[in-house]
C-alpha cells in the first residue's frame, strides 16, 4: 500500500493554515517551509485570476532524488514515503538538481530537509497535520484509490451541481 | 507570480525552547528591557529555568483559541509541562475540529520570546521605551494609588477603559469598570461593525451576528465580506462546502481578493456605492413582483413606504453610480429572487461610510424581500440562553455622561461598545471633561484607531495609562505600566456562549502553567479593586465566577474535564419566524424603521453617494489576510505568520502604475494631510484603477515586537476620525491619499 496527496486547486484558498500546521507539528525552522502555497497571478482588470497551489513533496512511486542521492540518505518506505536521513546526507544538493519540483530544502544545517508525509501521525492512524488542519478539504492524503474516488467524486459534482 | 505580501523572519523553535529549559542553562530574565529591543541570540536568557517544567504524561486539554476574535474550539495536547500540538476541537462549531494558520500558529505566542514578563513602570519619556522592573506588589499599588487620587481629584468618569469585544473577561472588566463608577468603557467596535449592529437592532431587532447559513444556500451575495480572508472559521468552512456544492457566488468589491477570486461573478463596484446596487435589485424585484408576499404581509413593517421610496432607484440610475451595467444589476436581481435560498450577507467590519448603517440595512431589508430570515440558506436569528452571574454588591450610581456622545449625539449606539474612535479627541480636549486615566485591556488602540499621531498628542495627556497586555503592544510602548497577561494556553476563563441554530457553551481550559510572571486578567483586576477599596465587587475566586456562569445549565467546571462541549437540547431547526418575538417597535422586521424615525433618522436606506475622490488622489482601501488579525501582535509578532506575511504592499492597479510611473515592488511615497510613508508597491491588475488597497495592521511603532517592529505602514495613520451619524462607525472608506515615486514631485 502507498499513499500520496490529493490537492483540488478549485478549494485552495490560500489561506495556509497546510503550512503552519506543518511547522507545528514538524518544529520546521524559519526560512524553511516543507509545505509551502504559492500563488500565480493572471489575466487583465477587469478579468484577473488568482490560483493558489499548496505544495510538498509528492513522495513519487520512483523519487528522482533517491536515485541521485551519492550516499544513500534518501530512502522510501513500503507506505511510499520518501525520507531523508541526515546521518548520511552530505548537503551536496544533487537531490534539488533530480526533483522535477525543487522539493528538497535546506536549512541552517546545510542538509537536506523535506515533508516527510507526517509519518509518526500516519504510523499513529492520523492524517498529515496539513490535510488535517485544511479548512475546505483542498488537501487530502491517502492510497491512490482513495484520492481516486475523491477526485472523481468532486468532478462528478461539479458537472451536476454547477450554476 | 505575485507575492501574498513580503516576507521574512526569525524563530525559536518549541524544541530549542524545551531542549534548553531542560539543560537548566537559562535565568529567568527578560521582559521589557532599558535597551528597547531583544536581540534574538540573547534568546536562552529569556527562558525559564528548568525547575518550572514538571514531568507529565502526555495529555489533551479542550480550550478556546485567542489568535483572533472568533474564539474557536481548540483541543490541545501536552506533555511535560510544555504544548505539543494545538489543533481545532471537533464537537465547537466555530472551528468544526480545523483551525486557521493563526490559530495554528498560538504555540508562537505562548513561546515567543518577546512577551513582557513581569510588571514594569515606566522611567523616560512617554514611548521612549525606558522601564524599570517591578514587583507585582509594587506594580498595582503604584498602578491601584494612582488611580485612587485621579478619582479623588477628577471623578471615576476621568477613568476610562478599553477591552477587546469578543473576551470571555467581558463581563468581570466591566464589573470593574462599574465598581470604578465610571461611564467611559469602549471597545473597538466604532473601527469594526458598530453600524452594522445598529442595522440589524433597528430592522430585525437585535444583532445576528455572524448567523448566515451559506451552507444551505443556492445563490449567495457577498458585498466586500471577503469570507476567504476573515477570522470567520465556520464561515469559511460553511462557504467552502456551499460553493462546492454548486451554490452560486456573487461578490462586489473593488478589489479581486481571495473570495474573489472563488465566485462565479467578480463585480468590481465603484467604493461606497453598494447600497445603490441594493436598491436597484429592490426596484427590480418589487417592479417584477419578485418579493416572497406571504412574508412582507406577515413578518415586515412598511413595504409600502418602501414601494414608494424605491421608485427612482432603477437600473439606469445605479448604474451611474456603481459603473455596473444596469442589465447586470437587473438579472442579479431576478436571480436572487428566483433562485432559492438565497441569502446576501450583510456584512461585518466594511470599509465604512458615513452612511453605513443604511447601506447595512438595505441588504439587511433585501434579504426580508425574498422571505429568506430564519430558514435554512438564510440569515437567522441565533438562539442563545442566559449564563448565571455572582450578583454584584450595588454599584455606585454614574452621573457622568460618555465622553463619546453616547447615548445623547449618537442614541442607538450601545454602549457596552462605544465609539472609542472618538476618545481620543475628548481627552485632548477635556471635552466634556478631563479623562486622565486610561486602562487598556489586551486591545491595540494605537494600531487600531485611526490618526495615529492625536492617539499619541492624547496619551501625552494622560497622567496614567495602563496597559494589560501579553505582548509590548504598540499601546504598551506607551504606557506608564504595563501588566503583564498569560496567553490562554495558560488559564481558565469564564465559560463561551456560542449562539447558533443550538446554542452551545464552551470553555477555556488551562494547558500549562504562565511563564515567567504573567498571570490571569481576573488575578490582576481582584488585587487592583482590592488595593482600591472596591474589592467587595470580586470578593470571589475565577472557579466560583465559572461555576456561577454555568448553574444555569446544571454543571460545573469539571463537566469540561471530560467534555469538549455542553449543547442544548434546543432543536437546530430553523423553522421560519412563526412564533417569534421580534424586538423592534412593531414587532416586525422593519423595511420603515420606527426607531430611526424616532429619532430624527431617515427611516428608509436612502443612498447618499460617497464623497467623490479629489483630483490626482486615491481612495485608499484596507482589509485582512487570512494570517493576521487586526492590530493584534499575537499574529504579526509571530514566527510562523510572519514568515508568511511580514509586510503590507500598496496594491496599484497596473494601467494607474504605469501612468505613474511605478514599478512592481519599489518603494514608494504614500501622503495626505495626515501622514506621509514609505511602502511597497504591488503592481496588480487585481483592484480598479481609481483605487489604492493595503492590508491593515502593519506599521507596529513598538520596538519591543522584533518581528513586526517597523514593517509596513499602518493604514489607520492616512484614515481620519469619524462617526456615522447614526450607528456610529467611522467612515474609513472614505480615505485618499497620493502616490508618487521617490523624486517624482
Amino acid at each position: 500500500m502507498t499513499y500520496q496527496f490529493l490537492f483540488d486547486a478549485d478549494r485552495c484558498i490560500n489561506c495556509r493554515a497546510c503550512e503552519v500546521a506543518c511547522k507545528q507539528q514538524n518544529d520546521v525552522e524559519t526560512g524553511v517551509r516543507w509545505r509551502t502555497v504559492v500563488e500565480t497571478d493572471g489575466g487583465k482588470y477587469p478579468t484577473p485570476s488568482r490560483e493558489f497551489l499548496s505544495l510538498a513533496c509528492f513522495h513519487c512511486s520512483r523519487p528522482y532524488c533517491m536515485a541521485a542521492c551519492p550516499t544513500g540518505a534518501i530512502s522510501q518506505r513500503p507506505d511510499g514515503i520518501v525520507l531523508n536521513d541526515k546521518n548520511k546526507c552530505i548537503g551536496c544538493g544533487y537531490c534539488i538538481m533530480a526533483c522535477p519540483f525543487a522539493v528538497p530544502l535546506f536549512g541552517s544545517d546545510g542538509l537536506m530537509q523535506k515533508c516527510i508525509a507526517c509519518y509518526p501521525r500516519i504510523d499513529k492512524g492520523l492524517e498529515p497535520a496539513c490535510v488535517h488542519a485544511c479548512l475546505t478539504s483542498a488537501l487530502a492524503f491517502g492510497t491512490p484509490e482513495a484520492m481516486a474516488e475523491i477526485k472523481r467524486e468532486r468532478t462528478a459534482a461539479s458537472i451536476i451541481l454547477s450554476p | 507570480m505575485n507575492s501574498l505580501c513580503a516576507k521574512s523572519g526569525i524563530q525559536i523553535s518549541r524544541r530549542a525552547f524545551t531542549k534548553l529549559s531542560a539543560l537548566g542553562t537559562a535565568a529567568a530574565l527578560g521582559g521589557i528591557s532599558t535597551i528597547g529591543t531583544y536581540p534574538m541570540e540573547h534568546l536562552n536568557r529569556l527562558i525559564e529555568p528548568a525547575a518550572a517544567i514538571p514531568v507529565e504524561e502526555e495529555r489533551t486539554v479542550y480550550g478556546i483559541c485567542e489568535m483572533c476574535p472568533f474564539n474557536c474550539g481548540v483541543k490541545v495536547t501536552c506533555e511535560g509541562g510544555v504544548v505539543k500540538s494545538i489543533e481545532g476541537n471537533p464537537k465547537e462549531p466555530h472551528s468544526n475540529g480545523k483551525l486557521c494558520a493563526r490559530g495554528n500558529a498560538a504555540e508562537q505566542v505562548l513561546y515567543n520570546p518577546n512577551r513582557v514578563k513581569y510588571p514594569v513602570i515606566r522611567t523616560g519619556e512617554r514611548g521612549a521605551g525606558e522601564w524599570r522592573r517591578a514587583t507585582w506588589d509594587e506594580a498595582l499599588d503604584h498602578v491601584a494609588g494612582k488611580l485612587n487620587e485621579i478619582k479623588g481629584t477628577y471623578g471615576p468618569e476621568s477613568i476610562a477603559v478599553i477591552q477587546f469585544p469578543t473576551s470571555m473577561m467581558v463581563p468581570l472588566v466591566q464589573r470593574f469598570q462599574k465598581a470604578l463608577g465610571t461611564p467611559n468603557y469602549f471597545t473597538s467596535l466604532g473601527n469594526c461593525k458598530i453600524s452594522r449592529v445598529v442595522a440589524d437592532i433597528t430592522t430585525l431587532g437585535g444583532h445576528i451576528l455572524n448567523a448566515v447559513d451559506f451552507k444551505n444556500a443556492k445563490y449567495i451575495m457577498l458585498f466586500g465580506r471577503n469570507t476567504f480572508e476573515t477570522p470567520a472559521n465556520s464561515s469559511v468552512q460553511a462557504l467552502s462546502a456551499a460553493i462546492a456544492g454548486g451554490a452560486k457566488l456573487v461578490y462586489l468589491d473593488p478589489r479581486f481578493t481571495v473570495t474573489a477570486s472563488k465566485a462565479d461573478e467578480w463585480i468590481p463596484i465603484k467604493p461606497g456605492t453598494d447600497l445603490a446596487f441594493v436598491l436597484a435589485m429592490m426596484h427590480v424585484i418589487i417592479g417584477r413582483g419578485l418579493y416572497d408576499e406571504a412574508f412582507i404581509n406577515t413578518y415586515t413593517y412598511g413595504f409600502e413606504e418602501l414601494s414608494e421610496f424605491i421608485g427612482n432607484y432603477t437600473p439606469e440610475w445605479a448604474e451611474g453610480i456603481t459603473d455596473v451595467p444596469a442589465a447586470q444589476i437587473e438579472r442579479i436581481a431576478i436571480e436572487f429572487a428566483t433562485t432559492q435560498p438565497a441569502v446576501a450577507h450583510p456584512g461585518w467590519h466594511p470599509h465604512g461610510y458615513e452612511n453605513e448603517t443604511q447601506i447595512r440595512r438595505g441588504i439587511l431589508i433585501l434579504n426580508a424581500l425574498v422571505g429568506n430570515i430564519n430558514k435554512p440558506g438564510g440569515i437567522f436569528y441565533p438562539r442563545g440562553l442566559s449564563l448565571g452571574d455572582i450578583k454584584p454588591p450595588a454599584y455606585p450610581e454614574i452621573t457622568a455622561q460618555r465622553v463619546d456622545g453616547v447615548p445623547g449625539k449618537y442614541p442607538l449606539v450601545p454602549a457596552s461598545h462605544g465609539l472609542w474612535q472618538l476618545l481620543p479627541d475628548a481627552i485632548i480636549n477635556e471635552d466634556p471633561y478631563p479623562i486622565k486615566a486610561l486602562i487598556v485591556y489586551r486591545s491595540n488602540p494605537l494600531l487600531g484607531m485611526p490618526d495615529r499621531n492625536r492617539i499619541i498628542e492624547a496619551f501625552k495627556k494622560l497622567d496614567l495609562l495602563v496597559v494589560i497586555d501579553i505582548l509590548p503592544s504598540d499601546t504598551a510602548w506607551y504606557a506608564d505600566v504595563i501588566l503583564p497577561e498569560c496567553t490562554y494556553l495558560e488559564r481558565d476563563d469564564p465559560p463561551m456562549l456560542i449562539p447558533g441554530k443550538s446554542p452551545k457553551v464552551a470553555l477555556r481550559q488551562k494547558c500549562v502553567e504562565p511563564m515567567y510572571e504573567s498571570k490571569h486578567s481576573f488575578w490582576i483586576l481582584k488585587a487592583l479593586a482590592q488595593r482600591m477599596g472596591i474589592g467587595d465587587y470580586f470578593d470571589f475566586e475565577l472557579d466560583d465566577y465559572i461555576n456561577a456562569q454555568l448553574s444555569p445549565l446544571g454543571i460545573t467546571k469539571e463537566y469540561f474535564n471530560e467534555n469538549a462541549i455542553w449543547s442544548s437540547d434546543i432543536s437546530p431547526e430553523l423553522k421560519g419566524l412563526e412564533g417569534m418575538k421580534i424586538n423592534t417597535p412593531t414587532g416586525k422586521i422593519e423595511l420603515y424603521s420606527k426607531k430611526l424615525e424616532a429619532n430624527g433618522y431617515e427611516p428608509l436606506p436612502a443612498f447618499v453617494p460617497p464623497k467623490e475622490t479629489p483630483s490626482g488622489m486615491f481612495r485608499l482601501l484596507h482589509g485582512h489576510i487570512a494570517v493576521h488579525t487586526h492590530a493584534n501582535p499575537a499574529t504579526f509578532d509571530n514566527v510562523y505568520l510572519n514568515e508568511i506575511c511580514s509586510e503590507n504592499e500598496l496594491w496599484i492597479n497596473s494601467d494607474t502604475a504605469m501612468d505613474l510611473g511605478i514599478v512592481n515592488g519599489e518603494y514608494i511615497w504614500i501622503e495626505n494631510e495626515l501622514s506621509k510613508g514609505k511602502i511597497k508597491a504591488k503592481v496588480t491588475e487585481q483592484i480598479r484603477p481609481d483605487a489604492v488597497f493595503m492590508l491593515h495592521g502593519f506599521g507596529h511603532v513598538s520596538p519591543g515586537l522584533t518581528l513586526a517592529y517597523g514593517k509596513g505602514l499602518n493604514d489607520n495613520d492616512f484614515i481620519k476620525v469619524g462617526a456615522d451619524p447614526i450607528g456610529g462607525g467611522c467612515p474609513m472608506g472614505e480615505t485618499f491619499v497620493r502616490i508618487y515615486k521617490e523624486g517624482s514631485l
